[in-house]
Formats: structure tokens, C-alpha cells, sequence
């Protein structure tokens, strides 16, 4: 009796061990169907750093805003290769700790890749925290690091679309040439970022090999808003050029100060953040001096190309005023971020798109006069600078056709 | 620089970080709290003054008034009857709560957006020197409010009433003085002070969130008056704008940022009450 209930038990046990491993199969089997299947399908994640309420802001929130519009365009065309962009974006302000672990936190919720980024202080800890999860950055506008790190020999797994300020200050000591051929006084005026540094730095040494004999830096902190006593300094330094590398915000109050200081030099401007808007904005009130401004990337109306086409049409239909810089450069990262994924290799993962990235020659249809370039030993490439001026009259910044072309490699390189 | 145009520039600056000065010492007079949102509240007036200035600079005005009322009247509520009930400690540390909330709506409304306030432009001739129009109208205005204010605490009856509640809030209610209505007409004054500051100094500057700096340099201005002293919190501030301006000009603008603190250490170490403070002595009899 026991042992006919104890087999009948035993019966029981192993029928419903028998159905339990073939469901188990099934489930395993299915499982690894449905992962095989979302291989294919599940959206390339993005993590994009920005600051959107902190001081740079005006910045950082239309570059994110130029690269939006390009993945919504991407994603509206069907996606890459069948799969749709998703871009988890994290609000880190200027702040080095949270941007690291922003950083982290992105790579552990699938991001392939880290993009955008803020002040250049927040740089090198976001570049550690991803190199230690694995996962490549791609700078944007408007600053990259460059010496050591995307400029060569780059460092692993950072790239940068945005300005390499050492090469970018360069350009603005050889353009003080152009905007004063007889200049004998340069005056670089900069914030105090680690950017900034290395921009004048670059800028000092090109003016003095263009012949300007006396060389002069004003650094000032970075929440300087009010630059009356500033502009009186520079002022008083009487300077032919003044070469002038600001973001958003400042030259309302800057450029006015100039004005009322008694400055009648040269102002040039480094387009890393400022804005045309807010250049000829400061520039009309300011009268007694020439505005210029240089710049890699092209605004609406400032040159001409299918994907500057692309952009303006894109921005007008999602109401944005005016095509500028900035979205100029976050269409840029879209397009190279595009290209290596339509590239990458296998199902995608962050080591597969830091190899695409590796090898990249994207022709950026009128956003640069040069296409984005990258190779294993050079993550910036060569890059041009057109030279505008501030008509008064017509109230608008004009290209005068002076185009400066670079290489990765800075003349000047700060010891 | 000249001098004219160095002195003319000092003062126009000494003239914001007064005001909120003069406003942290009424609000410090009448509730011994040590009011940090003053910035913020002039940042948020600046903000709503330049809103409305193109279309009209009465309406803008009035909307700058109803910010200082407004404002005013709220931080009575919560730093004065809330924060103030539960010691001036708790009242002090919600000001700083109220600034970071100020600071998050600022942000949330305009989106960081720096704007210009020009309320005159250009250089008006004095003494064959050209000087900032903007200047001279920052003084003007400025002035012409801290001597009102200033006769106005020494003369009139709500002065002398909000020195006597600051002396005694029980004494006081004791002698009829009606203490929420006092304290109220003082944060709404002190309100006003912070929001003529931001307007003026955003006037001369731009209008941005950053302008909330007046609000620290104000503070440091009334400490070094002693706290209590409205024409020692005025002192303070011409201190501290003429340290800072001259640093800027002849040493660079990233030493200005030690000035305020160093003249308060510098003033401190010498008289301990601040330039205006007194020691209270209280004996038994």
C-alpha cells in the first residue's frame, strides 16, 4: 500500500519534472530566440552629457538641441540598419563628480558610447569613468581636451568634434595678422577654464610669430558677469587686436563696456559658444571698434551644402529662430556618430564602435569646410576656420573669404 | 581711467551692494535674521522688470514693485513667522533655502537667458571728462532711495517702532506696537531695496542669474557696518566696491573675488562690532 502510494507519488514527481525541464527548454530556447531577435532591433542608446540649468546652459542646451534634430531625422528615416537612436540624456551643469558618474551610470544602462559633454573641467573625469566601463566618448561643441588626449597621439576611446582650443587659440593669433596687418599690440581675453588657458596660450605665441610685439593676457573667473573694470583694464593696455574667447551671455555686457572703456582696436571673436545672435546683439551697441569673428562651424546663411540644408529645414520645421554654431555642431556629432554606427561591426557594442570611430571620414555638407576625420593614432583630424565680419549697417556677420586650414598638431604646444 | 570715471564707476557700484546692505540691516534690526536670498530676490525683479520694460517702463516698474511686495511679504511668512518662531538660527538658514529656491524658478523660467536692461546709454560730459550715463542714474536713483530709507528709519514712526521690537519683541507687544504689521512693512521695504538693487545693477550689467553676486557683497557690506548701522552698512559697501574695483583694474578680476572677504577680516580684526556696531552692555539695576 505504501509502496504503491509511494510510486504513484514518485509518478507524479517525475511527470512534473518531465513538463517542468520541457517548459524550462522552451523558455531557454525562446529566451535566447527573443535575445537573438532584440539584438537586431533594440535602439542604439546614446548617453549625452549636458548642462541644461546651470551657467552654460545657452551653450550646451542647442548643441543638444542640433544633435536632437539630426537623430529624430536618423530615427524617422527608419533608424541604422533597422535600429532607432535612443539618446538618454543626464543634466550634469558644469560639475566634474557628477559628470563621472553620470558617466558610469549611462554605460550601465546600455550607452555605447558617452557624448556631448560641458566645460572642458569636467573632461578628464568623464573620460576616466569611461574609460574604466569601457565605453568611448565623442566630444561636441564647442571644447574638447586636445594635447594628450583626442589630438595626437589621442588617447583611447576619446574623440572630439568640437574645438581643440590649443589649435583654435592658434588660429586666432594668425587671423589678428589678417584683421590688423600693421597691429603691433595683441590682447587675449579669456575665461579662467583649462580651455582657456591653453587658447591664449596657443593665440600669444601665433600672434608673436605674426610679428605683434607686445603680447598681453586678461583671464577672468568664470561667473564674471559685470566687465566694466575689466574692459577699462584691456582698455588701457591699448591693444591693436583683442582677441576675445567667451560663451554665451557675456559679450551683452562685455562689448558695451569695451565701447564706453574708450577700446577702438580690432575685436576678435572665437566662435566657441557665443552665438551670431548674440554677437551682432552686442555688437550693434557697442560702437568704436570692428567686430570679427572666427569660426569652424557655419550658422544659416554662412555657406552652403546638403546637410547645413538638411539642418536649417529641420530647425525651422521644430521652430528654433536661428541656425547657429551650435547646432551646427551638434548636427556634426549626429552625422559621425551615424557613420560609425552604420559601420560598427556585429551587434554594436561600445568596443565595436570605438573601432568604427577609429576610422572615420565624414563629409559634413557645409557644416565645415573640412569632413571630421579620425584615425586610431589621431581622434580630431585637420579642421578650417572662416574668418566674418560684423557689418554695421546691414546688421549681419559676413564671411570676408579668409578660410584658415589646421592639421592636429599645434605649433605652439604648452610645456 | 580717470579718476572722475574710476570714481564715478565705484560709486555706482557701491550704490547696489549698499541697497541690499541697508536691506539686510533692516531685516537683521527688526528679526536678527540674516537675510541670503536678497540676491536672488533682486535677480528675479531685474528679470521681471526687463520683461515688461520694452513695452512699457511704468508697467515695468510696477511689476518690479509688486516683485518687492510680493517677495517681500513671503519671505515675512516663511523666513520672519516660521523659520524667526523657531530662532533666528532656523529664520537665517531658511533665507539660504529660499535663495536656492529662487535661484531653481529663476532657472526654470528663463532658461539661463542673459538679456540687457540699458535704462540710458552713452556718456554724459562732466567737468570736460566723458562718464557713463548709466552710472550717474544708478547713482542718482540708488542715492536718493538709501537717504530716504535712511530718514526714514531715523525720523519716522515705523523706524523707531522696528527699533523697538528688534530691542524686545515682548516689550514690545507690551507697549502696543503692532509687531506682525511692523515686521511685515519692513521685509516688504527690505524686499524693495533688493529688487531697486537688481534692477540697477543688472541696469549696468546684464540681467542673469549670476547678478545674485550683489546679494553676498551686500551681506558682507552690512556685516562690516556692524549689522545694525545703516550708515555703517553704506560704508561697508563703498568699501568693499572701491577694493573691489581697484583690484580688478590695476591686479586682475580673479583677486576682486578675495576683496569683500578680506576687508571684512582686515575691519573685523580691528573692531570687532563691525564700523557702525556697538556693544550692548545690559547691567541690573
Amino acid at each position: 500500500m505504501l509502496f504503491s502510494r509511494n510510486r504513484s507519488l514518485f509518478r507524479r514527481w517525475a511527470m512534473r519534472s518531465s513538463l517542468a525541464a520541457v517548459l524550462g527548454a522552451g523558455l531557454v530556447l525562446s529566451g535566447a530566440v527573443t535575445a537573438a531577435g532584440a539584438a537586431t532591433t533594440e535602439p542604439y542608446r546614446i548617453g549625452y552629457l549636458v548642462d541644461a540649468s546651470g551657467t552654460g546652459q545657452g551653450i550646451f542646451k542647442a548643441t543638444l538641441e542640433g544633435f536632437q534634430l539630426y537623430v529624430d531625422r536618423i530615427n524617422a528615416q527608419g533608424g541604422i540598419r533597422g535600429r532607432q537612436i535612443e539618446v538618454l540624456v543626464r543634466d550634469v551643469q558644469a560639475d566634474p563628480a557628477r559628470s563621472a558618474s553620470a558617466a558610469t551610470e549611462l554605460a550601465g544602462q546600455g550607452a555605447i558610447v558617452i557624448a556631448g559633454l560641458t566645460m572642458t573641467n569636467t573632461h578628464l573625469p568623464v573620460y576616466t569613468a569611461a574609460a574604466r566601463v569601457g565605453v568611448p566618448v565623442l566630444t561636441g561643441f564647442p571644447a574638447n581636451v586636445g594635447a594628450g588626449v583626442t589630438l595626437p597621439p589621442a588617447r583611447k576611446g576619446v574623440f572630439g568634434v568640437g574645438l581643440a582650443f590649443e589649435l583654435t587659440g592658434e588660429v586666432g593669433g594668425d587671423l589678428a595678422r589678417r584683421v590688423s596687418p600693421e597691429g603691433k599690440t595683441f590682447v587675449c581675453a579669456v575665461f579662467e577654464t583649462p580651455g582657456g588657458f591653453v587658447a591664449c596660450h596657443g593665440a600669444t605665441e601665433a600672434a608673436k610669430a605674426q610679428g605683434f610685439t607686445r603680447v598681453e593676457t586678461v583671464t577672468f573667473p568664470v561667473a564674471l558677469r559685470d566687465f566694466r573694470a575689466v574692459a577699462e583694464r584691456i582698455s588701457a593696455l591699448k591693444p591693436d587686436v583683442l582677441l576675445t574667447i567667451f560663451g554665451r551671455g557675456r559679450t551683452l555686457n562685455y562689448f558695451p563696456a569695451l565701447s564706453e572703456a574708450g577700446f577702438t582696436g580690432k575685436l576678435l571673436s572665437m566662435e566657441c559658444g557665443t552665438g551670431d545672435d548674440e554677437l551682432r546683439a552686442a555688437a550693434k551697441v557697442s560702437p568704436g571698434f570692428d567686430v570679427y569673428s572666427y569660426s569652424r562651424y557655419a550658422g544659416a546663411g554662412q555657406s552652403s551644402g546638403p546637410e547645413l540644408a538638411a539642418l536649417e529645414a529641420a530647425a525651422s520645421k521644430a521652430g528654433v529662430k536661428e541656425v547657429l554654431a551650435f547646432h551646427a555642431g551638434g548636427w556634426t556629432l549626429g552625422l559621425v556618430l551615424s557613420d560609425a554606427l552604420s559601420r560598427c561591426e556585429g551587434n554594436c557594442n561600445a568596443a565595436q564602435l570605438e573601432q568604427a570611430l577609429s576610422h572615420t571620414r565624414v563629409d559634413t555638407g557645409g557644416l565645415t569646410d573640412e569632413p571630421v576625420t579620425f584615425t586610431p593614432d589621431d581622434h580630431y583630424g585637420g579642421s578650417s576656420y572662416r574668418l566674418y565680419r560684423y557689418e554695421r549697417e546691414a546688421d549681419v556677420v559676413a564671411y570676408t573669404g579668409d578660410l584658415v586650414r589646421i592639421g592636429s598638431t599645434p605649433r605652439f604646444p604648452k610645456k | 581711467m580717470d579718476v572722475l570715471s574710476f570714481f564715478v564707476a565705484t560709486l555706482s557700484l557701491a550704490t547696489s551692494y549698499a541697497l541690499v546692505a541697508v536691506a539686510a540691516v533692516i531685516i537683521y534690526r527688526s528679526s536678527r535674521v540674516l537675510p541670503f536670498h536678497l540676491g536672488e530676490l533682486g535677480v528675479l525683479g531685474a528679470y521681471l522688470f526687463s520683461q515688461w520694460y520694452a513695452q512699457s517702463p511704468w508697467l515695468a516698474l510696477l511689476a518690479a514693485l509688486a516683485t518687492a511686495i510680493g517677495t517681500g511679504l513671503a519671505s515675512h511668512v516663511m523666513i520672519d513667522r516660521w523659520g524667526g518662531a523657531r530662532g533666528h538660527f532656523v529664520g537665517t538658514v531658511l533665507s539660504i533655502a529660499a535663495a536656492i529656491l529662487l535661484s531653481g524658478v529663476i532657472g526654470l523660467i528663463w532658461s539661463g537667458e542673459t538679456r540687457r536692461l540699458p535704462l540710458v546709454q552713452g556718456q554724459v560730459d562732466v567737468a570736460g571728462y566723458a562718464v557713463s550715463a548709466s552710472a550717474l542714474l544708478v547713482i542718482l536713483i540708488g542715492g536718493t532711495l538709501l537717504l530716504a530709507t535712511a530718514v526714514a528709519l531715523r525720523r519716522s514712526r515705523i523706524g523707531i517702532e522696528m527699533s523697538a521690537i528688534a530691542d524686545s519683541r515682548r516689550l514690545a507687544q507690551v507697549r502696543k506696537i503692532p509687531v506682525r504689521r511692523v515686521l511685515g512693512q519692513a521685509w516688504v521695504l527690505a524686499g524693495t531695496l533688493a529688487v531697486a538693487a537688481g534692477v540697477l545693477s543688472a541696469s549696468r550689467s546684464t540681467v542673469a542669474i549670476e547678478g545674485a553676486f550683489i546679494g553676498v557683497s551686500g551681506i558682507v557690506a552690512a556685516i562690516l557696518g556692524g549689522l545694525t548701522s545703516v550708515g555703517g552698512a553704506i560704508v561697508g559697501a563703498l568699501l568693499i566696491a572701491g577694493g573691489e574695483h581697484a583690484v580688478t583694474l590695476f591686479l586682475g578680476a580673479r583677486y576682486s573675488q578675495v576683496v569683500p572677504i578680506l576687508i571684512l577680516v582686515l575691519v573685523l580684526l580691528a573692531r570687532p562690532t563691525g564700523l557702525g556696531g556697538h556693544v550692548e552692555h545690559i547691567s541690573r539695576v
